[in-house]
């Protein structure tokens, strides 16, 4: 058996997760999944900001990352807007793919919302101001004297910004009640707490891939970040706050599973491994 | 879902690709090889255009052509950048590289100092003991939050004991401290692969989500199923 086990072709394993990651698809595990601290607090406090409050949302990923922060994009819109509440959302990005990625973020979640009568007008009460290249030296140019006309002269669909009515409010980081970023890497999460929250004392939350979720502990404890989403599970959980069946939640089943079957098979090879180690000994 | 002849031609190219990168798993073979190659020329392509029409265009074409003549310097330092690839000349490359290199460095030096060490060294001071402890300063909150501040502070310490390589890892401190400090980043590293697993699996489910709700449904509608 140890023979066999040793010998496998890697190739069965990956059949193994194939069917781990499909079958819950088709006969759902139905697990519980319970939000977490972090993701709690990052509800409180997008839930404790006042009507007309702006709040800026950073779309720093790109299509390779969009599976996982898509949906934490869409959760924390819906916060914001579900019962048409009065926030402003001012969009920008650090990543190139991210203008266009956060349009349609703003599409499916007015789309959504518009069943609830949820309505909300271009330039009004959001905007998409699109990429700006430079990482932290452009979120520096924002807190210059220019503020964000000053570093994004015009918006993503090539309207000047003097001419939307938003932009008018927003025209500084002290307009901005927070700052909520989905973050995919570098330039990202990192940057807007070196200036957003540590040179302008704003608030920063946000949803992260679940590679960089444990790099984000330390931020959470000094309070450097008031919340976060934490990868998919982060997006799913927050989708529980919401009570909304979304597409994070929908993947969960697959993730336990998935995750499962890896345990599982952690466990057989250290078996395997410490069998076969003591056979070599006698 | 709304099903238009282009939309119906965009799933199942995204589909027949998804497919060509997953036959990699079984052996490397000429579909995965064409599915890469176009991966890299479509990616390339596509950054151009969205560099040039997000950034070059809006932050430089269209500001110069406002009379904003001071935009051409990055245009000016994107071009020297370039002669890299010209060795007679090569040598103007650096100067652009020598700004960027400071930029990046006055920046960095101001902002990781601020948000990265002086504040995580703040985070670190953290009350021991619960309750009145000195001068009547307050303690932690409750006994198991002074816990968590413990295990918090020895943490950070023995995990740079671990670091400090200017003398030898023996005895009761040095030796003790970095072996307490090994296991505090053998959690830390477990907790880091257990996220990256997680997020590839979030990967993998993005596809299988792609399959089911995007590509069924378009199977059924071109077969006239359903």
């Amino acid at each position: 058996m140890i023979e066999f086990l040793k010998r496998l072709d890697r190739r069965w394993i990956f059949l193994v997760i194939l069917l781990s990651a499909v079958l819950p698809m088709i006969f759902p595990l139905k697990l519980p999944t319970v939000p977490g601290t972090d993701t709690n607090s990052m509800y409180r406090e997008l839930q404790a900001l006042p009507p007309g409050s702006i709040v800026l949302m950073s779309f720093d990923y790109g299509p390779s990352t969009k599976v996982e922060l898509e949906p934490a994009a869409t959760a924390a819109l819906t916060h914001l807007w579900r019962g048409n509440r009065d926030i402003k959302v001012v969009g920008m990005a650090l990543w190139p793919d991210g203008g266009p990625l956060g349009r349609t973020a703003f599409k499916k979640v007015l789309a959504d919302l518009e069943k609830e009568g949820v309505k909300k007008t271009y330039g009004v009460d959001y905007v998409n101001l699109g990429y700006k290249a430079g990482g932290v030296v452009a979120l520096r140019t924002i807190g210059n004297t220019g503020g964000f006309p000053g570093a994004f002269p015009k918006d993503l669909e090539g309207t000047p910004v003097s001419e939307i009515p938003l932009m008018k409010q927003a025209r500084k980081y002290r307009d901005l009640a927070m700052i909520v970023t989905l973050s995919g890497g570098d330039p990202g999460i990192k940057h807007h707490i070196q200036v957003g929250a540590s040179q302008y004392g704003l608030k920063v939350s946000g949803g992260v891939t679940a590679v960089s979720a444990p790099e984000m502990s330390p931020y959470l404890n000094s309070g450097q970040l008031v919340g976060l989403m934490g990868g998919l599970r982060g997006a799913a959980e927050y989708e529980v706050l919401l009570n909304i069946n979304g597409e994070a939640l929908k993947g969960m089943n697959v993730q336990s599973s998935v995750h499962m079957m890896m345990v599982i098979l952690i466990i057989l090879s250290n078996v395997v491994y410490f069998a076969d180690r003591r056979n070599a000994r006698r | 879902m709304e099903f238009t002849v282009p939309t119906l031609i965009g799933i199942w190219v995204a589909a027949f690709l998804t497919l060509c990168i997953f036959s990699f798993l079984y052996h490397d073979n000429p579909l995965y090889k064409f599915a890469e190659h176009l991966f890299v020329g479509v990616s390339a392509g596509y950054w151009m255009s969205t560099y040039y029409w997000q950034s070059i265009r809006r932050d430089m074409v269209d500001k110069i052509a406002e009379g904003d003549w001071i935009s051409i310097v990055p245009g000016i330092l994107g071009v020297l950048l370039i002669l890299r690839l010209f060795p007679k000349i090569g040598w103007i490359s650096r100067w652009p590289l020598a700004f960027l290199v400071g930029i990046s460095a006055g920046f960095n030096i101001v902002y990781t100092m601020q948000a990265q060490i002086l504040k995580q060294i703040d985070a670190t001071i953290l009350p021991l003991w619960s309750g009145p402890f000195w001068n009547g300063a307050m303690g932690a909150a409750t006994w198991s939050d002074a816990m968590v501040n413990w295990i918090i502070v020895l943490g950070v310490f023995c995990a740079l004991i671990y670091f400090y390589f200017s003398v030898e890892h023996r005895g009761p401190f040095f030796g003790v401290g970095s072996r307490i400090g090994i296991y505090i980043l053998m959690i830390s590293f477990g907790a880091s692969f257990g996220y990256t697993v997680m997020a590839r699996v979030s990967l993998l489910i993005g596809r299988m989500l792609f399959f089911k709700n995007e590509f069924w449904p378009a199977v059924q509608r071109t077969f006239g199923m359903g």
